[in-house]
């Protein structure tokens, strides 16, 4: 299925428009929902000369999966997705579906914002029998024909909605929420987070991070973790894992899985796939009363492995499930995620809109609100949790000072104990008072010159001290 | 969600390295004037090097961030976020003072235990604990281990000048 695709070209229809104009009026209502849009065009044509390294693989004109390379063309994506809903019953997951609604709510909002912008408009004449089919797969009741008929009346209220209030992209809770009050919105779309990706270093290398915290009282922490681990992650969310191949455990108790991701439907050499040797493992302690579910993973090391192809060069991460009820069979989890990847070949902002539009990053969300709800729906037994470990219970407070050792009173090493304690406290309340009057904004140049002159004095005066310290008669040393 | 400004606390971070290895280099020396050889001129004279050069490093870390000025790890407008989220918040009993947290030694990687972050890079969010706070995140000042959880210990010790109650002692597993 080409949820994936057509999410792509709705979001690249924006990146394109920019090329095309030099209005700041399209820059500055692209880069609100889409922070960093405006000074990092071309990032559409980027991913797709990746993803699709060979070009088109069919004559132009046809339906040929393997004509890989197009223009992003929001128009032909709505139809993509309403053809595989109408030909092969198919829709995309909860968490595509959030994303498909927050790209047609922009591309509406700025094309109202900036009515000159060269973008179609999704609810002209036109069009917006067309928007009302796709919107209707996001809606709150099992049966689409239900929810068409309430899009059907509601339309001009919901593009209303999307030109008046997706004024940012901070704005996309309220939206949402409003759109379920307004019954044309499911509650498990309107709660999928948007995606949260900010850009770090590991080992030197510009990587993604995405974040995603999210809790559901559907399932429980015993159910989520029946279908979290990776070689369950193709099963889970069939679109981008394109094969989740277990390779047995390792000697310290992580297991191997090699991990292959793409664009499913296009086969290779037309459609890309990126091939990564994972390292996982997996805990379940109980904190505080309750039960907490943690998978890490990371590059299987010795790097590179030779099972791997080297694209992606930092891959790292984990999923925390935490129960919300002392029995972990009860339905209500916390789950927080994180993902790290760098990947060969693409520009960071590149990257991040890779992770985003793919849900590279969500890949636990999908099952939260897929797999682990309807586990029978996938048609196959996964892997369960079972090679995990229980730990004891490690947390609580025990009221008891760390247990450093006695110092000797009779040796230098007291003193020198003496002085570091001395000094962290000093250093620490200078810091503590300066950094207040920083984050005040009250920060003047004579507190810095007194910060100076504090510090001269103690960089002055400590090595003499500590020289001081140690020349005094003691026992056992010199 | 906003982020805690990342500046401020790498140079928190910063200095708080710095004092752990005058720290260190403090007690090595003590060890070796302890020893019987004792620690003789040359080894006074390199530890006297060694100090000055280490405040010099803070106090260029700590204006470096000054100048830099606050910024927010989130835009309020967009709600993106510019720096990775801190970890979960970790909830301990409430207590009537306000409590200085500190992590005590460093945190060991789950499942690995020689990948360690030190102190330094370990911030918390807020640092002190006001009267009757119970929640706090951990904060990285090194985004270079994220991405892994990390089991460590939280001391919380009391900052209001009254003696006699023992810092509490808290094991505590994040995701960082």
């Amino acid at each position: 299925m080409a949820t994936l695709r057509a999410l792509l070209e709705i979001y690249g229809s924006l990146d394109t428009a920019l090329i095309a104009s030099d209005d700041p009026e399209l820059a500055r209502a692209v880069d609100r929902l889409f922070p960093g849009s405006s000074e990092n065009t071309g990032w559409y044509r980027e991913l797709e000369e990746f993803m699709f390294p060979v070009g088109d693989g069919a004559p132009p004109g046809t339906d040929d999966p393997r004509r890989a390379r197009t223009g992003a063309d929001p128009i032909r994506a709505l139809n993509e997705l309403n053809d595989a809903r109408t030909r092969d019953g198919q829709t995309p997951t909860i968490p595509e579906l959030s994303r498909l609604v927050y790209g047609i709510g922009a591309l509406i909002r700025v094309s109202s914002a900036v009515p000159d912008a060269p973008l179609p408009r999704l609810d002209d004449g036109t069009n917006s029998s067309l928007l009302g089919d796709v919107l209707a797969l996001a809606g709150p009741d099992p049966d689409f024909g239900t929810n068409r008929e309430a899009i059907t009346e509601r339309l001009p209220d919901i593009v209303n909605v999307f030109a008046e209030q997706l004024t940012s992209r901070g704005k996309w809770p309220e939206v949402a929420q409003r759109l379920y009050a307004m019954k044309v919105l499911s509650a498990d779309v309107s709660e999928v987070p948007l995606c949260q990706a900010s850009v770090v270093k590991i080992g030197g290398i510009e990587s993604v991070v995405v974040d995603a915290d999210f809790d559901s009282d559907k399932v429980s922490l015993n159910q989520l973790i029946a279908v979290v681990d990776p070689r369950n992650w193709r099963r889970n969310y069939p679109s981008f894992f394109c094969s989740m191949v277990g390779k047995g455990p390792r000697p310290d108790g992580w297991r191997k899985v090699l991990e292959t991701v793409g664009f499913c439907y296009i086969d290779p050499p037309y459609g890309r796939r990126l091939i990564t040797m994972l390292k996982f493992h997996k805990s379940k302690t109980i904190e505080n009363g309750k039960y907490v579910a943690r998978l890490d993973y990371d590059l299987n090391d010795p790097i590179p492995d030779p099972a791997g192809d080297g694209q992606i060069d930092v891959d790292r991460g984990f999923i925390n499930v935490f129960a919300k009820n002392a029995d972990p069979a009860v339905k209500g989890v916390v789950v927080r995620t994180r993902k790290i990847a760098h990947i060969n070949g693409l520009r960071s902002y590149t990257m991040k809109r890779f992770v985003c539009i793919f849900g590279y990053g969500e890949a636990t969300m999908e099952m939260l609100l897929g797999s682990a709800v309807d586990p029978g729906s996938k048609g196959e037994e996964g892997f369960p949790w079972d090679d995990a470990v229980v730990d004891p219970d490690t947390t609580g407070s025990k009221g008891e000072p760390s247990t450093t050792p006695e110092p000797s009173t009779n040796s230098v090493i007291s003193a020198a104990f003496k002085m570091a304690a001395d000094c962290v406290q000093d250093l620490t309340v200078k810091n503590l008072d300066l950094t207040d009057k920083w984050m005040a904004g009250q920060l003047t140049p004579a507190d810095l010159a007194e910060y100076s002159a504090q510090v001269g004095a103690r960089i002055a005066s400590d090595p003499w001290k500590f020289l001081q310290a140690i020349s005094k008669p003691k026992g056992g040393g010199q | 969600m906003t982020t805690p400004n990342a500046l401020i606390q790498q140079q928190g971070a910063v200095a708080q390295q710095l004092i752990e290895q005058a720290s260190t280099l403090w007690v090595k020396a003590a060890e070796q004037s302890d020893s019987t050889d004792g620690l003789g001129i040359d080894g006074r004279i390199n530890l006297v090097h060694s100090l000055i050069d280490l405040w010099a490093k803070g106090y260029a870390a700590l204006v470096k961030a000054l100048i830099a000025g606050p910024i927010s790890g989130t835009d309020p407008s967009t709600g993106q976020a510019s720096v990775p989220q801190p970890s979960e918040k970790i909830t301990v009993p409430s207590q009537q003072y306000p409590r200085k947290l500190t992590a005590f030694g460093p945190f060991e990687r789950l499942g690995i235990v020689k990948t360690t972050i030190p102190t330094s890079c370990i911030t918390f969010k807020p640092e002190i604990l006001d009267e009757n706070g119970t929640t706090f995140q951990i904060v990285l000042a090194d985004y270079a281990f994220s991405g892994a959880n990390y089991s460590g210990k939280v001391v919380l010790t009391r900052t209001d000048g009254l003696s006699g109650a023992t810092p509490d002692e808290l094991a505590v597993t994040v995701g960082l």
